[in-house]
C-alpha cells in the first residue's frame, strides 16, 4: 500500500476552489457568445425588450454549472468506464459477444436519450392531408420509429466494434453507405408520400447520438481498438458515431417504404376533411376527436367549412366553441381559445368571434422551476443511469475486473447526472426560452405585411370623433385618434377607421392590433439576409457549448498530442454547423426540396473523403454526428418553427440534417489544409 | 516483457532471472510521414522498437505580417518518437543507416541521438540479425555532433509545454518536441481530493549543446516558472552522438539560405556546436535553486496493466514523479506489426535510492511474470 498524505481542510477548500473555478470559467466562456448574440439580436435588431430577464439569467447560470459538472463527470466517470470495458472485452470474449454487446448498447442508448420529442417538435406543423405518411409515423407509429432508429444505432455500434476488432478502414463504409442512402432518398423523392419523410429520416440520423452516448461509445471504441492490438498510430475510437448517424437514416427510410403501402396518398385539405374524404382520413386518424382537433389546430377555414358541410353549420359550431368549454377542449385540446383566434383563425372567423376575449393569451407560459427540475431529473436519470449501469455490470460481473479509482468513478457518474439535469433544466428555463423568444420575433424580419397580434374593443364609440384627412391627390380617408392604448401609452395616435369593424348599434369599435414589419416590401431581401446571418451566428454559438462535441474535442486533442487542439476542432465544427443551419433554413424559407441539398453536399463529402487521411476521415465524420445535442436542438428547432410557422411551411425538418453535414465538410477541408501545411515543412527543404 | 533501463549507472548485481546488458539507446524524433519508412527499415534490421506520438513545434514566419503581430506563430507538426536499443558497437552504424534511409540530414525531417544505458530485462535482447547485417559505407554528408545533452521537462498544467517550447525556439536551441503523459504518484497518495489535480503532464524534449546547458536550463526554468512549487521539473541526460534538426523556422525565407541552414552547415564543418556558445555560462549560486546533481534516469517499458504494481514498487522505494506515456511496440518477428497497450514510465531518482528502486521493480516484474503471466518475455 502506498501511504496517504493528509490534506488540511483549509488546503482542501483552496484546491477545490481552484479546480471548480477553472471549469466554470471555461463553460461560462463557451456559452458567452450565444447569450450575448441572442440578447443583442433581440434588443438591438428586433427591438423587442427581454421578457423575464431574471428567469433567463438563472437558467443560464444552471446551463454553465450543468456543462461544467457534465464534462467533468464524463472525464472522471463515464469515459474511464467505457475505455476500461473496451480494453478488457476483447481479452475475454470473441467478436460475436463484443458485437452483441455493442448492439445492446446502441439500442439502449436510443431509448435512454430519446430524440423523438425533438423530431415531434420539428414535425409539429405537418398536416395530415399533405403528408399522411409522415403524420402517421410521428403520431401513431412513433414507437416503431424509435425501435427502428434503435436497431439502426445498435447495428452501427456492433459494426463499429467489428471495425476496430478487425482494423477495417472507415472509407469503404462511407463509400457503400452514403451512395446507398442517397439512392434511397432519391427513390423516395419520386413518391409524393415518401418524399415527405426524407427530412425526418436524415434528421433522425442527426439527433440520435446524444450527449451521454457519444462519449461512452467513443471511449469504448478507443478501448477496443487499443486492446485489439492493432492500434498503432491510427486514430482509434472514431467512426462509430458516423455509422450511428447513417444507419438510422437507412432504418427510417426502410420503415417509411414499408408503411407507405398502407398509408393514403396526399390529398387536398377540403377533400380530406369533407365527408367524401372520410375514408382517407380514417386511415390516418384513430378517431373523430383527433381528426377534429387536427382540423382546428392545423387546418384552415376552408377545411373546417368542408368538414361541417356548409358555412352556416360551421359558424354555428364556431360560436358554440366560444360558449362551451367542453367543445373547446374537444376541438382545441390544450390550446387556449384566444391563442387559437390569434394564430389560426382567418379574418372572417375573427370577425365572427368579435365577442371573444383575447385576455388569456397574454399569460406567457412560464415554466415552473420545480416542475422543470422534476421532469428533467427523470429524463437525466434515464439518460445516464441505465447505460452506465450496463457498462459497470459488464465490467464488474461479466469481465470480473475492478476499477482503478472506485470513488472517483462514482463521483464522476454523480457529476454527469447532476450536470445533465442542470443543463437540460437550464436550457428549458434560460437558453431555450431566450431562443424561443428570439425565434418568435425573427419572422418579423421578413414579414411584408402587418401581423395580427390581438385586438381591443372600444366601448361607447362615438362617431363624432371621426375626422377626415386628405392625401395629396385629393383622396380622403377617415381616422380617429386614440390614446392610452397598448403600444404607445400616453401618446396620441391616428388610427384609420374601417366601417366593417364598427358595430353602430352596440356603439362598439374593434381595433385590430398589428405588428409592423421590420423592413418595407422593397427591402424584404434584407430581411432574408438578416435571418441567414442570424441563423449562422446561432448555430455557431450553440455548437460552441455542445458538451458531446467538447468531449470529442478532448479525445482528439489527446490522441493527436495537441497537434489538433480541442478549441480548434470546436471552432471548425461550429462554423460548419452555422453554415449548415443557414442552408437548412434557406430550404425552409425558399421551400427547396431537401434532396437537392443532400445530394451535392454528400457528393462533395465523398470527394473530400477520397483525398483525406484515414485518421482524419473518421474524426471528421464523427464530429458531424455529435453536433446536434441538447444545446443546439432546442434553439434551432425553436427558430426553424417560428419561421416555418410564419411561412406556412409543412415541416421544420432538414435543418438538423444540414447542421450535421456541413461540419464534416469543414473538418475534412481543414484536414486537407493541415496536411498541406505539414508537407510544407518538408517540401521546402527538398530543393537543397 | 519488461525492460528497465538506467542511465549513468554502474551495473547492478544480477538479480533473479534478469540479465544486465550495456547497450546503446537510440531515440529518433521524426516527422510522422516518415515514421512508417523508418520502422520498416528497423524491422528489416531485425530490431525491436517502441513508437510514441508527439508533436514538434516550429516558428512559422508569415509571408506578410499585418504589422500588429511580429508575424511569428508557432506551428505544430505531428511527429513520431522511435526508441530502440542496439549493441554499443553497432550504434553509429545503425544511426547512419536510419539517417540515410529517411534522409534525416535534411532540415525538417527530424533528429536522432544515442545514449549509453544499462538494460535489465528478463531475456537478452536478440541482436543476431543486426550483427549480421552488412551496413553500407558511411555517407559523406552525415557528421554527428558529440557535445549534446538531452533535456526532459515534465510540466503540469494544460498547454504549459507550449510556452516552454516557445522559449526554446526563441533561444534558437533546437526544435522542441512535446509529448503527453500521466503522473499519478502524488495523486495516489491523496483521497478523493485528487480529482482537483489533473494527472495530465506535458513533456518537452530538448536537445541542447552541452557546454551551454547550464545557462539554457537556467533560462528555461525561469521561463516556465519551474522554480515555483507544483509546476514540474526537468532533468538532463548525456548524449553520446546525435544529429539535430535545425529547421526552427518555416515560412517565408528572405535569403538564399536560411539561418538554420547556415548553422547546420557550420555545425557540420566544425563537427560540434562549440562555436555557438554565446550565453554566459555564469552559474547562479542561488541557494534556493533546486538542482540535484546526483540523480539518474530510470525508464520502465511495460504493459499498461502492470503500471499500478510497478508504481507501488517505485513509490515505496522513495521515487516520486514518474510520468507514464502510451507507446506501441514494433516487433520485427511479427512482420513489423504495431502492438499498442504498452507504456513507458520515466523518472529521475537520486543515486542513493537507485538500487532500492531497481530492486523493487525487478521483484515486481518477476512476481507478475510468474503469477499472472501477463508480462511477455522478449522472444529470443
Amino acid at each position: 500500500m502506498i501511504k496517504q498524505i493528509k490534506i488540511s481542510p483549509k488546503d482542501a477548500i483552496r484546491m477545490i476552489y481552484g479546480y471548480a473555478k477553472t471549469r466554470i470559467v471555461e463553460q461560462a466562456k463557451s456559452i458567452a457568445f450565444i447569450i450575448i448574440y441572442l440578447i443583442l439580436f433581440q434588443v438591438v435588431i428586433l427591438r423587442v425588450p427581454l421578457e423575464n430577464a431574471l428567469g433567463t439569467a438563472g437558467g443560464l447560470a444552471l446551463v454553465i454549472f450543468g456543462l461544467a459538472f457534465f464534462l467533468e463527470g464524463l472525464v472522471l466517470g463515464l469515459m474511464p468506464i467505457g475505455e476500461r470495458v473496451g480494453v478488457k472485452l476483447p481479452l475475454k470474449v470473441g467478436i460475436v459477444v463484443i458485437s452483441a454487446f455493442g448492439f445492446i448498447l446502441g439500442f439502449g442508448a436510443t431509448f435512454a436519450e430519446p430524440a423523438i420529442s425533438a423530431l415531434r417538435m420539428a414535425g409539429s406543423t405537418i398536416t395530415a392531408w399533405d403528408s399522411p405518411l409522415l403524420f402517421m409515423l410521428l403520431e401513431h407509429h412513433s414507437e416503431l420509429l424509435v425501435i427502428s432508429v434503435g436497431v439502426g444505432v445498435g447495428v452501427a455500434v456492433a459494426l463499429g466494434m467489428c471495425r476496430f476488432y478487425f482494423n477495417w478502414s472507415i472509407k469503404p463504409f462511407i463509400y457503400i453507405i452514403v451512395p446507398l442512402l442517397l439512392g434511397l432518398s432519391l427513390y423516395a423523392s419520386n413518391d409524393p408520400n415518401l418524399s415527405k419523410i426524407i427530412g425526418l429520416a436524415w434528421d433522425c440520423g442527426a439527433v440520435t447520438t446524444g450527449a451521454v452516448t457519444v462519449p461512452l461509445v467513443l471511449a469504448l471504441g478507443i478501448g477496443v481498438s487499443k486492446a485489439s492490438n492493432k492500434g498503432g498510430s491510427s486514430g482509434g475510437g472514431f467512426g462509430i458515431i458516423l455509422l450511428a448517424s447513417a444507419f438510422p437514416i437507412l432504418a427510417v427510410l426502410g420503415l417509411g417504404i414499408y408503411l407507405n403501402a398502407s398509408a393514403p396518398k396526399p390529398t387536398t385539405e377540403t377533400y380530406f376533411f369533407s365527408p367524401e374524404g372520410k375514408s382517407v382520413a380514417d386511415k390516418v386518424f384513430l378517431d373523430d376527436n383527433e381528426l377534429e382537433w387536427h382540423l382546428f389546430t392545423h387546418g384552415t377555414e376552408a377545411g373546417r367549412i368542408a368538414h361541417f358541410g356548409d358555412k352556416s353549420a360551421y359558424e354555428q359550431a364556431l360560436l358554440s366553441l366560444e360558449s362551451d368549454p367542453v367543445m373547446r377542449q374537444k376541438y382545441l385540446g390544450d390550446m387556449t381559445f384566444a391563442s387559437w383566434i390569434i394564430e389560426h383563425a382567418s379574418e372572417e372567423e375573427r370577425h365572427l368571434l368579435v365577442e371573444a376575449s383575447l385576455e388569456d393569451v397574454g399569460v406567457a407560459q412560464l415554466t415552473k422551476v420545480s416542475q422543470t427540475l422534476k421532469e428533467e431529473s427523470l429524463a437525466g436519470i434515464q439518460a445516464v443511469i441505465p447505460l452506465t449501469l450496463l457498462l459497470l455490470l459488464v465490467l464488474l460481473f461479466f469481465l470480473k475486473e475492478r476499477l482503478r479509482y472506485n470513488d472517483e468513478v462514482a463521483l464522476g457518474i454523480g457529476f454527469t447526472l447532476i450536470g445533465m439535469i442542470l443543463l437540460t433544466s437550464g436550457i428549458r428555463l434560460g437558453l431555450g426560452s431566450l431562443g424561443t423568444e428570439v425565434g418568435k420575433h425573427v419572422p418579423k424580419a421578413f414579414a411584408s405585411e402587418e401581423k395580427f397580434i390581438g385586438r381591443v374593443v372600444i366601448h361607447d364609440f362615438d362617431s363624432t370623433h371621426l375626422y377626415k384627412a386628405v392625401a395629396v391627390n385629393g383622396e380622403q380617408k377617415t381616422f380617429f385618434n386614440i390614446y392610452n392604448h397598448v403600444y404607445d401609452h400616453d401618446e396620441m395616435r391616428a388610427i384609420p377607421y374601417h366601417p366593417r369593424l364598427h358595430d353602430v348599434k352596440e356603439r362598439r369599435y374593434t381595433h385590430m392590433l398589428t405588428e409592423q414589419p421590420l423592413f418595407s416590401k422593397r427591402y424584404i431581401f434584407l430581411g432574408f439576409a438578416l435571418i441567414i446571418v442570424f441563423a449562422f451566428g446561432m448555430g455557431y454559438g450553440a455548437t460552441l457549448a455542445e458538451p458531446a462535441l467538447n468531449a470529442l474535442g478532448m479525445t482528439v486533442e489527446s490522441i493527436t498530442v495537441g497537434a489538433l487542439k480541442r478549441t480548434k476542432i470546436v471552432q471548425i465544427v461550429s462554423i460548419g454547423v452555422g453554415l449548415g443551419i443557414c442552408l437548412g433554413l434557406s430550404r425552409i424559407l425558399f421551400d427547396w426540396p431537401l434532396i437537392w441539398l443532400i445530394i451535392p453536399a454528400y457528393t462533395l463529402l465523398i470527394i473530400l473523403t477520397f483525398f483525406s487521411e484515414e485518421e482524419f476521415t473518421a474524426i471528421a465524420w464523427d464530429s458531424g454526428g455529435v453536433t446536434t445535442g441538447p444545446v443546439t436542438v432546442p434553439l434551432v428547432l425553436a427558430m426553424g418553427l417560428g419561421i416555418g410557422g410564419e411561412l406556412n411551411i409543412s415541416d421544420g425538418f432538414g435543418i438538423l440534417a444540414m447542421a450535421s453535414t456541413f461540419p464534416i465538410i469543414t473538418v475534412l477541408s481543414y484536414g486537407l489544409y493541415a496536411r498541406y501545411r505539414q508537407s510544407q515543412t518538408l517540401n521546402e527543404n527538398s530543393d537543397d | 516483457m519488461t525492460d528497465i533501463t538506467i542511465n549513468k549507472s554502474q551495473p547492478l548485481s544480477e538479480k533473479g532471472g534478469h540479465k544486465t546488458q550495456e547497450v546503446s539507446h537510440i531515440t529518433c524524433i521524426i516527422n510522422q510521414d516518415f515514421s512508417k519508412k523508418a520502422l520498416s527499415h528497423l524491422c528489416s534490421l531485425g530490431l525491436e522498437a517502441y513508437l510514441e506520438t508527439g508533436r514538434t513545434l516550429r516558428e512559422f514566419v508569415k509571408p506578410r505580417g499585418l504589422g500588429v503581430t511580429n508575424g511569428a506563430k508557432l506551428r505544430s507538426n505531428q511527429s513520431s518518437i522511435i526508441r530502440l536499443n542496439v549493441p554499443k558497437t553497432l550504434a553509429e552504424k545503425v544511426i547512419e543507416s536510419i539517417v540515410a534511409e529517411v534522409e534525416l540530414y535534411l532540415p525538417g525531417r527530424g533528429s536522432i541521438f544515442c545514449q549509453d544505458i544499462i538494460e535489465y530485462s528478463c531475456q537478452e535482447p536478440s541482436f543476431g540479425a543486426v550483427r549480421q547485417h552488412k551496413f553500407a559505407k558511411k555517407a559523406d554528408h552525415t557528421h554527428f555532433l558529440t557535445d549534446l545533452s538531452y533535456v526532459t521537462c515534465v510540466l503540469s498544467g494544460h498547454e504549459s509545454g507550449e510556452r516552454l517550447a516557445k522559449a526554446a525556439l526563441d533561444l534558437g536551441v533546437c526544435v522542441p518536441l512535446i509529448t503527453y503523459g500521466a503522473g499519478n504518484d502524488i495523486r495516489d497518495q491523496l483521497g478523493l481530493i485528487r480529482i482537483t489535480i489533473s494527472p495530465d503532464k506535458e513533456l518537452v524534449h530538448l536537445l541542447i549543446p552541452r557546454q551551454d546547458s547550464e545557462s539554457i536550463i537556467k533560462l528555461l526554468v525561469e521561463e516556465s516558472q519551474l522554480n515555483r512549487p507544483g509546476r514540474g521539473y526537468m532533468y538532463q541526460t548525456p548524449v553520446s552522438i546525435g544529429l539535430l534538426d535545425t529547421r526552427l523556422k518555416i515560412g517565408k525565407q528572405s535569403h538564399a539560405a536560411s539561418i538554420d541552414q547556415i548553422i547546420a552547415a557550420i555545425d557540420t564543418l566544425k563537427q560540434s556546436t562549440d562555436w555557438r556558445k554565446r550565453l554566459d555560462a555564469e552559474i547562479d549560486h542561488n541557494p534556493n535553486r533546486a538542482f540535484l546533481p546526483d540523480n539518474c534516469k530510470i525508464s520502465i517499458v511495460s504493459r499498461e496493466d502492470a503500471v499500478e504494481e510497478l508504481r507501488k514498487a517505485w513509490v515505496n522505494a522513495g521515487a516520486i514523479g514518474a510520468v507514464t506515456s502510451q507507446i506501441s511496440r514494433m516487433n520485427p518477428d511479427d512482420k513489423g506489426e504495431m502492438l499498442s497497450g504498452f507504456v513507458i514510465s520515466e523518472m529521475s531518482v537520486p543515486d542513493h535510492i537507485k538500487s532500492e528502486v531497481i530492486g523493487n521493480l525487478l521483484e515486481v516484474c518477476e512476481r507478475l511474470d510468474a503469477e499472472e503471466n501477463r508480462i511477455q518475455v522478449t522472444v529470443g
